[in-house]
């Protein structure tokens, strides 16, 4: 027999819910592998994972929805789990698979119990179930089966255990009808019998009264049933979280009953290994130790390891590819939009491909082991002493690589304004876009003298930009804080998992992930800015300066043939450029900026670098080659040299002074100068508000940061 | 007519009772209940923290805040603001 095709089966969509650390992620990746891609939910910012799972006889559609506590949403990812599950604002999931960590059985049925009222078909997978036998602890699954009311499934995701009979019973409750069951749990008394007394009256079931009256504003609830649920609050005398609180409470009375029947033992010793391990890791002295010098050691390794492939990368894009095109197309307009524009744009992002690799491999590293989690309980004090929690430190370590993975990973923060505070303050943090115009000008203008033992003054001075972002995040935040978010500090209820040993296919499926998603980026954002700058910088052409060159070409040309001559003709070639660029419409808006820019002693070319740096920050490098006609592929050494020659005709003093080049680096660690990110922040924050203020913010303080470096610099030295 | 099936809090605790911030580094003891207004009640129980559970203090962070607890076998990590809010019979 052969197996059906994919088109003659029907696909289902099943959904994979669970709590936080429960082995959700592991499963998913076990069902659907390769198979995965990458969207958000409509109108809301939280990432949709969606995944293919066939077997022999079935064909699914996996949805990996955020790891959540309970159905009562405080966060968007938690709203979207529960949109989806119970079918509000679109068609619900035709299965679930709710996940549950069978070492914490008691505590994950919360979850359960809540899902299980939705009435939708629904199939319970306990995980860990490996972890639970080491550790000598049985459930009889049979029996919780028969309290849930729903098959249960055993299954080891990483070896493939349970995963085919996971199938067949998703089939099976998919070919079965279903209906709300009746409530587990009960309730105070008087709350009870109200209930029972009003829910008639609002053409509802008793368990969707129920949820009306702790405020659950459902699309069930309708303005009948809102009335009917506020005459119940209002005879009890109660609010609407007094009722959630009421169910909560009666629904782990019920969990801690089943539990207590099907677990066979309960060992105490389940987290021995964890508890040494978190003796020395959250040790008073050697806890923040190690944690400094893993951060060291990540960071270190970043900048080492990434150096390679960025290297390889540079030369395919700079000098390999280029050097093709040259030989394909004839010199010309198309020639150098491809070389200058396409190549130097795009190529100059993929570039930090490896970095942003290796971040998020450590990144997952630090997660998945149950680390980062320690990480944020260690500098939960530190981060609210400026308004923010210990959430907020994973989103501002992986800004560090760049703000986009960032602002990405804020979505775990529960609470609006700690979010959005914590959004715009990451792009003040150190991206690796900045390291790389901060390497040119430090290395180009700050004597590499020794300071203190093997610290010279280049190292000590990158550092010192490095721990200005982090200061400048720090007060921004407080102030941020203190005035248009402010409000209560939100508590921080953190699950401290236990170590794990980090998962080979889930880091790769990860690293996989990342690596689609920043290409898809640098392949449409980056690619349609690269043309644009192109075109700014290399048009109009105006006839005169090219008959000139022109004119000069063919004499160059009409002497014998040498080496002498080519690099006269390459020289020429430079120059032209130049020229071409300053009276392009790059150039011109350059010239156009200099009175702002004058008060920073910086020049119309400096001013077409920090423009084109609006795109991204590391253009600064290959637009200042372009500029000083060294050719944006040129090496660092020759573009310095170009630099520190340039004399202002006007004043008769060099351009770059190690004043100008300090100023300019101040403000290039506080504008917000990636139109990525500002893209980023839109679709996290679903308003052009908040990119618009971030971005004034930070350009005000970019530049009255430079002016105030400026000031102390020739008042002082 | 609602009021005397709720409680209210009671004026003196005895000296076995005690908020969970106050307790030594290794005293164990069951919670009692959650003296927080019902919002942060409700979310400090959803994540497990409920009455009748097993309570170990563990350690707190190298600033003093927040603290480690061992909640019936899990660990989780709280600041003592809220850990104040949740009443413990120490054993």
């Amino acid at each position: 027999m052969t197996p059906d095709t994919p088109a003659q089966k029907k696909i289902f969509r099943v959904a994979l819910v669970g709590n936080p650390n429960c082995g959700k992620t592991t499963l998913f990746n076990a069902l659907t592998g390769l198979r995965q891609k990458v969207a958000n939910y409509p109108g809301v910012t939280v990432e949709k994972k969606t995944g293919l799972w066939e077997t022999e006889r079935h064909f699914f559609e996996v949805i990996d929805l955020p790891g959540s506590y309970s159905l009562i949403s405080r966060s968007p990812d938690e709203a979207v789990v529960r949109d989806l599950l119970a079918g509000y604002g679109q068609a619900p999931a035709d299965a679930t698979i709710c996940v549950v960590d069978v070492t914490n059985l008691s505590r994950h049925l919360y979850l359960v119990g809540q899902v299980i009222e939705l009435g939708r078909p629904l199939v319970v997978a306990l995980t860990m179930v490996d972890e639970a036998e080491r550790l000598g602890l049985s459930v009889n699954k049979e029996k919780l089966s028969v309290h849930l009311g729903v098959p249960v499934v055993e299954v080891v995701a990483v070896r493939g255990i349970g995963l085919k009979k996971l199938g067949e019973t998703i089939k099976r409750v998919l070919a079965q009808s279903w209906a709300v069951p009746p409530r587990k749990y009960q309730l105070p008394l008087a709350l009870e019998s109200r209930l029972k007394a009003y829910f008639p009256q609002a053409d509802a079931t008793e368990l969707q009264t129920l949820l009306c009256v702790a405020g659950q504003h459902t699309p069930v609830c309708t303005d009948k049933l809102e009335k009917v649920a506020a005459m119940v609050r209002g005879e009890l005398g109660i609010n609407e979280e007094t009722v959630c609180r009421f169910i909560a409470e009666a629904r782990f009375k019920w969990q801690q009953k089943v539990t207590r029947e099907v677990v066979e033992k309960n060992p105490e010793a389940k987290t021995a290994w964890t508890h040494k391990a978190d003796k020395i890791l959250l040790h008073p002295g050697l806890g923040p130790f190690i944690l400094l010098a893993s951060l060291t050691l990540v960071f270190q390794s970043i900048f080492k390891w990434a150096q390679p492939p960025m290297d390889a990368i540079a030369y395919v894009t700079g000098d390999f590819l280029p050097s093709l095109t040259k030989r394909i197309l004839t010199p010309g307009p198309l020639a150098s939009l491809v070389n200058d524009g396409i190549f130097a744009g795009v190529g100059g992002v993929i570039t930090f491909l490896p970095q942003i690799l290796l971040l998020f491999f450590f990144l997952t590293l630090l997660e998945d082991s149950g680390y980062m989690a320690r990480a944020a309980f260690l500098l939960d004090r530190l981060m609210s002493k400026v308004g923010l929690s210990g959430r907020s430190f994973i989103p501002l370590l992986s800004s560090f690589a760049c703000a986009i993975p960032g602002i990405m990973a804020t979505r775990t923060i529960p609470n609006r304004r700690d979010r959005l505070a914590t959004i715009i303050v990451a792009p003040l943090m150190t991206c690796s876009a900045r390291l790389v115009v901060y390497t040119l000008l430090i290395a180009a203008f700050l004597p590499n003298v020794k300071v203190w033992g093997p610290f010279g003054l280049q190292g000590i001075s990158l550092l010192g930009f490095y721990l200005l972002g982090i200061f400048a995040a720090a007060g921004v935040a407080f102030l941020f804080r203190k005035t248009i978010l402010r409000g209560p500090t939100p508590p921080l209820l953190l699950e401290l998992p236990p170590y794990r040993r980090p998962r080979l296919k889930n880091l790769a499926l990860t690293l996989l992930e990342r690596a689609k998603l920043f290409l898809v980026s640098a392949g449409t954002i980056i690619f349609a800015v690269s043309i644009l700058l192109w075109g700014l910088s290399s048009y109009p052409r105006w006839s005169k300066i090219e008959n000139h060159f022109n004119a000069e070409r063919a004499i160059i040309l009409g002497q014998p043939e040498s080496a002498e001559r080519a690099a006269v003709l390459e020289k020429l070639e430079q120059r032209l450029y130049a020229e071409r660029l300053r009276h392009s419409f790059a150039g011109m808006l350059g010239r156009v900026f200099e009175p702002v820019l004058t008060p920073l002693g910086f020049d119309w070319k400096i001013g077409v670098g920090i423009l084109a740096s609006f795109a991204a920050r590391e253009v600064f490098v290959s637009t200042m080659g372009v500029v000083y006609g060294v050719g944006s592929a040129a090496d660092d050494k020759s573009l310095t040299e170009e630099l520190k020659a340039d004399i202002n005709p006007q004043t008769g003093v060099p351009v770059w002074t190690p004043l100008v080049a300090l100023t300019l680096l101040v403000f290039y660690a506080f504008a917000l100068q990636c139109i990525s990110t500002i893209a980023t922040m839109k679709r996290e924050t679903n308003t052009w508000r908040w990119p618009a203020f971030a971005f004034a913010y930070m350009t005000l303080l970019a530049y009255g940061g430079a002016l105030l470096t400026r000031w102390l610099g020739q008042t002082f030295f | 007519m609602f009021v005397f099936l709720f409680p209210a809090a009671k004026s003196e605790t005895p000296a076995r009772i005690k908020n969970l911030a106050e307790l030594e580094i290794g005293e164990t003891g069951r919670v009692l209940e959650i003296r927080a207004g019902d919002t942060l009640a409700l979310h400090i129980l959803e994540i497990g923290l409920v009455t009748g559970a097993k309570v170990r203090y563990l350690r707190s962070a190298p600033l003093g805040d927040p603290i480690q607890v061992e909640v019936d076998g899990f660990l989780l990590s709280l600041r003592k603001n809220e850990a104040e809010a949740v009443l413990v019979e120490t054993e």
